[in-house]
């Protein structure tokens, strides 16, 4: 017997029936009487000093109320705040701005129109220094120092590096093959729909609410607690519905702080809403990662070691939200699906005069830029063999039967079949008839590319003896309340930004308790409602809170166990769940549904036990898990303009028990979409002064339905062992593997012509120029 | 930005010269509307509306004479900033005479910062150049008109 919305089924989402009507909550719908408006000021330079700020036409701007300066905030000791990597950044500069459109001065106004008069009317005097754009130049003897107040006094913000580097060197030095290849992942943008924000306001007890647009609500309550040193209970972090994150809405932005600092001058409530081209200039980037990787293998094809040095751009301060001892994430996951002996990484932090960051985009820390790193160079060494790129990893991957598998960098991956999850893709997309009409293509001129990606991705952080961000230790939390009727609530210490938590964790619980999930409430977001947790970002929201939502039922149902026992007058022992009730053991026609002892917990339940009905969870992840997939993209190239069309993608994944197939479809899709994004199309560019090149949507380009193709999708199921229910997470997984195998399937169109490489995102210029040079357009 | 010129003016070249050092002359041949103040003989300012494609607003300017060679040279830097947006310019002019036509040459370094140079990236280039060159054709007229 199922229950309705139990695992596995593809119920529509319980959020969306507001979302379609237009009856969301966000942050910009929250409005309170007297509120105030606050816009920010912010340099156009990239590295200036301030001479001086002028505030004296702003002030008399109509509907202008105050202007706060790094100078005013410096005398409160709140010009500068932590980041999550423990680094320092401005909340506003008493001295040097360090990016283009960082913040300089905040204006408060009785109206969003006055407050940008108000920011129009600063004065700000610059004095221009000389800009630091390029990693690489930033590492150079003599090259300006960005961060003077540092003891180090270097550009360089640290040295990370894990695995056996003589090991490696031998390894690769007595390889029969090696192939090198330079990459760079630029810097993009999570472009979510809706921008940043906050609304701060004081009670008459001096109690702080903030409704704000964060993917981790408790974690920024205690840094507010921390930074403000206001006490905890008096902060009340809001996350309401929420547009979109994918990361972005991790960091702890200046203009929440400035919000609240406004609130706390003029006594009045005060919103802040950052408009698009600011959402796109200053907040956090994801990627800039500059990587050089080296591969080898035998004369025969087998893999033998793999060294991967990177340049991590992190802008003028590392403000990525990274595990604490890992401060290039889990980049060291770059061995990906093979079971290389010997492996080597080593990661530089740099500063530059760019906004701060490093954000994990839809990925989790740093996991696209390592699936990149090792699908591209494995397909270079596959071609540089004359093997098939197929074949040569059907040949390397782990087998099935070695997991739990230890990868040379130190993970434990928990399962895997890697050659079912490509031999289903190679058969859905007929990879051997392609290969077919590749070569007569070839042969009639046109340029045809096959692109394979088979990735593993890491996610569900903790577990927290190695996980912490600030030292918050990387657990997840639900909370449980059944109602006498046999309705439920359960909050959560997770925040949905879209991908449907209210559906698929009642979901887990209606499968748990027996309760439908329509009678099941889902809460998170709220800090005085919900338990303590970690928030949503990196696939984490299913293995650990869902995972805590297994437990929290679980513990449940031992008290309700009892309590039927009670009703049913047997012992507990001689029960059990089946059929999502509890039965006599060999008579089920004795049974009691969870409606009726929920009913009894508060009317008649036994002598001795607590009344009520509820249970609360954190849960600490023994391990991580790692879904992963194998992806098959072909491409047909427009010999004239150089446009590359993506004809079919095929992507099967493997995310483990898969709780609504409908969601996870919907996830792989929007995930395939983000991976086309920065393959063909995304790029945050610099000119040499530090002005970012495309700050709006009429440069920056997100794929459109015009540029999307049609996604061809498919699973595998292989369930992680140590998960309560076996999920792994999906959110993520398509945005990591999509860009390799959309770049190896134009190189592959590409590769007779000489190109092993091409950086991405591939434009048609890119393409264009080298048909030109190669004489082939 | 780097942008160059030369064109013939049938005027002397003490005319030319002393044309683009007086701010009141050689502020006429600029179209946007702007305001000009004299502070001394190498410093002035004033205002100026501007911009480029929809970002446009009021930006405050001032500039110094840095370098006078009459008639023969001199060289001019410029800061301007308003709309989120900064330019400086360093613009440098050399003027000779020859049967009656004098030749200028210009050149001017333009450095753009801020909200211009970032949401108005692709169209920044062939704007400026269009007004640059606006600017000494319009000169050119009033010199030949004078």
């Amino acid at each position: 017997m199922t229950v309705h919305g139990g695992v596995g089924q593809s119920i529509k989402r319980k959020e969306d029936a507001r979302f379609v009507r237009g009856k969301g909550n966000y942050v910009d719908d929250v409005k309170l009487p007297g509120m105030l408006y606050l816009d920010i000021v912010r340099s156009p330079y990239a590295h200036a000093r301030i001479r001086s700020i002028n505030i004296e036409k702003a002030l008399k701007v109509p509907g202008v109320l105050a202007v706060i300066r790094g100078k005013d905030l410096e005398a409160a000791n709140l010009a500068w705040m932590p980041t999550l990597m423990s680094d320092k950044q401005m909340v506003l500069p008493v001295e040097r701005v360090m990016y283009q459109s960082q913040e300089v001065a905040a204006v408060v106004a009785d109206s969003r129109y006055a407050a940008a008069d108000g920011v129009v009317a600063v004065e700000v005097d610059y004095e221009p220094l000389p800009v630091v754009v390029d990693p690489m130049k930033a590492l150079e003897p003599g090259a300006p120092i960005l961060r003077p107040d540092r003891k180090e006094q270097t550009n360089r913000i640290w040295h990370w590096e894990v695995g056996d580097r003589e090991g490696t060197d031998k390894a690769l030095k007595e390889s029969d093959v090696v192939v090198k290849e330079n990459l760079y992942i630029p810097r993009i943008h999570v472009s979510s729909i809706e921008t940043c924000g906050c609304v701060a306001s004081f009670d008459a007890m001096g109690k702080l609410t903030v409704w704000m647009t964060t993917q981790a609500p408790h974690a920024i309550r205690t840094v507010f607690a921390l930074v403000a040193g206001l006490p905890e209970q008096k902060i009340r972090i809001i996350s309401p519905d929420i547009g979109g994150g994918f990361g972005g809405k991790v960091p702890v932005y200046p203009g929440y702080v400035l919000a609240v600092v406004a609130a706390l001058k003029t006594g009045h409530p005060v919103k802040w809403i950052e408009d698009r081209s600011e959402n796109i200039q200053a907040d956090s980037f994801a990627r800039d990662y500059h990587i050089s990787a080296e591969i080898g293998a035998t004369r025969d094809g087998k893999l033998t070691a793999l060294r991967v040095k990177t340049i991590a751009d992190h802008g003028y301060t590392d403000a990525a939200a990274n595990p604490s001892k890992f401060p290039a994430g889990l980049f060291h996951i770059v061995t990906g699906s093979y079971p290389f002996e010997k492996a080597h990484v080593e990661v530089d932090g740099v500063y530059t005069n760019k906004p701060p960051g490093g954000i994990a985009y839809r990925c989790s820390f740093r996991v696209t830029e390592a699936a990149f790193t090792i699908e591209r160079i494995v397909d270079s060494l596959a071609r540089k063999l004359g093997m098939d790129p197929a074949e040569f990893r059907m040949k390397n991957f782990i087998p099935p039967e070695a997991f739990p598998f230890k990868s040379a960098l130190g993970w434990e991956y928990d399962s895997g079949n890697y050659q079912g999850a490509l031999r289903k893709a190679m058969d859905i997309v007929d990879y051997d008839a392609l290969r077919k009409e590749q070569a007569e293509k070839r042969k009639r001129g046109e340029l045809m590319g096959i692109g394979i990606s088979s990735f593993t991705e890491i996610v569900g952080a903790g577990p927290s003896h190695t996980f912490d961000i600030l030292g918050l230790k990387m657990f997840d939390s639900c909370e449980i309340r059944i109602h006498p009727t046999g309705k439920a609530i359960a909050r959560f210490g997770t925040k949905s930004q879209g991908q449907g938590h209210e559906t698929t964790y009642a979901q887990i619980l209606a499968e748990e308790l027996g309760i439908s999930s329509e009678d099941i409430a889902i809460e998170e977001g709220d800090t005085d409602t919900a338990p303590y947790g970690l928030g949503t970002y990196a696939s984490r929201s299913t293995p650990t809170a869902g995972a805590a939502a297994s437990i929290a039922a679980r513990k449940i149902r031992d008290k309700a166990q009892k309590i039927a026992a009670h009703l049913l007058e047997v012992s507990p022992d001689d029960l059990e769940w089946k059929d999502h009730k509890f039965q006599v053991k060999g008579v089920p026609d004795k049974a009691k549904t969870m409606a009726e002892i929920a009913f009894a917990a508060y009317t008649n339940h036994p002598p001795g036990m607590e009344a009520g009905l509820e249970a609360v969870d954190y849960y600490d992840p023994p391990n991580l898990t790692y879904p992963f997939g194998s992806y098959i993209c072909v491409v047909d190239i427009d010999k004239e303009t150089g446009e590359v069309k993506i004809r079919r993608f095929v992507a099967v994944d493997d995310c483990g028990t898969i709780i609504n197939p409908m969601i996870v479809e919907g996830q792989i899709h929007g995930g395939l979409t983000m991976g086309l994004a920065p393959a063909l199309l995304e790029e945050i560019h610099y000119d040499e002064n530090g002005n970012m090149l495309g700050g709006s949507f009429m440069d920056y380009l997100l794929p459109t339905a015009v540029e999307t193709p049609k996604w061809e999708t498919a699973k595998t199921t292989t369930p992680s062992p140590h998960h309560p229910i076996g999920a792994k997470g999906v959110g993520e997984s398509a945005t990591v593997g999509a860009p390799a195998a959309i770049v190896n399937a134009v190189v592959d169109a590409l590769a007779h012509l000489g190109v092993t490489h091409i950086d991405i995102p591939i434009t048609p210029w890119k393409v264009w120029k080298i048909l030109h040079e190669k004489r082939a357009a | 930005m780097h942008f160059e010129g030369t064109f013939t003016v049938r005027a002397s070249s003490t005319r030319v010269w002393s044309f683009f050092l007086s701010p009141q002359e050689f502020s006429s041949a600029i179209d946007d509307p702007h305001t000009i103040e004299v502070v001394d003989a190498d410093h002035f300012r004033g205002t100026i509306k501007a911009g480029v494609a929809f970002i446009r607003g009021t930006f405050t300017w001032s500039a110094t004479v840095k370098e006078r060679v009459p008639p023969e040279r001199a060289q001019m830097a410029v800061h301007g900033s308003g709309m989120g947006s900064a330019f400086d310019i360093v613009a440098t002019l050399s003027v000779s005479e020859s049967a009656g036509l004098t030749t200028v040459k210009w050149a001017a370094d333009v450095q753009m910062s801020g909200t211009i140079a970032t949401t108005g990236a692709r169209l920044l280039q062939g704007t400026t150049e269009k007004k640059t060159n606006a600017f000494f054709e319009n000169a050119r007229k009033m010199l030949e008109v004078a």
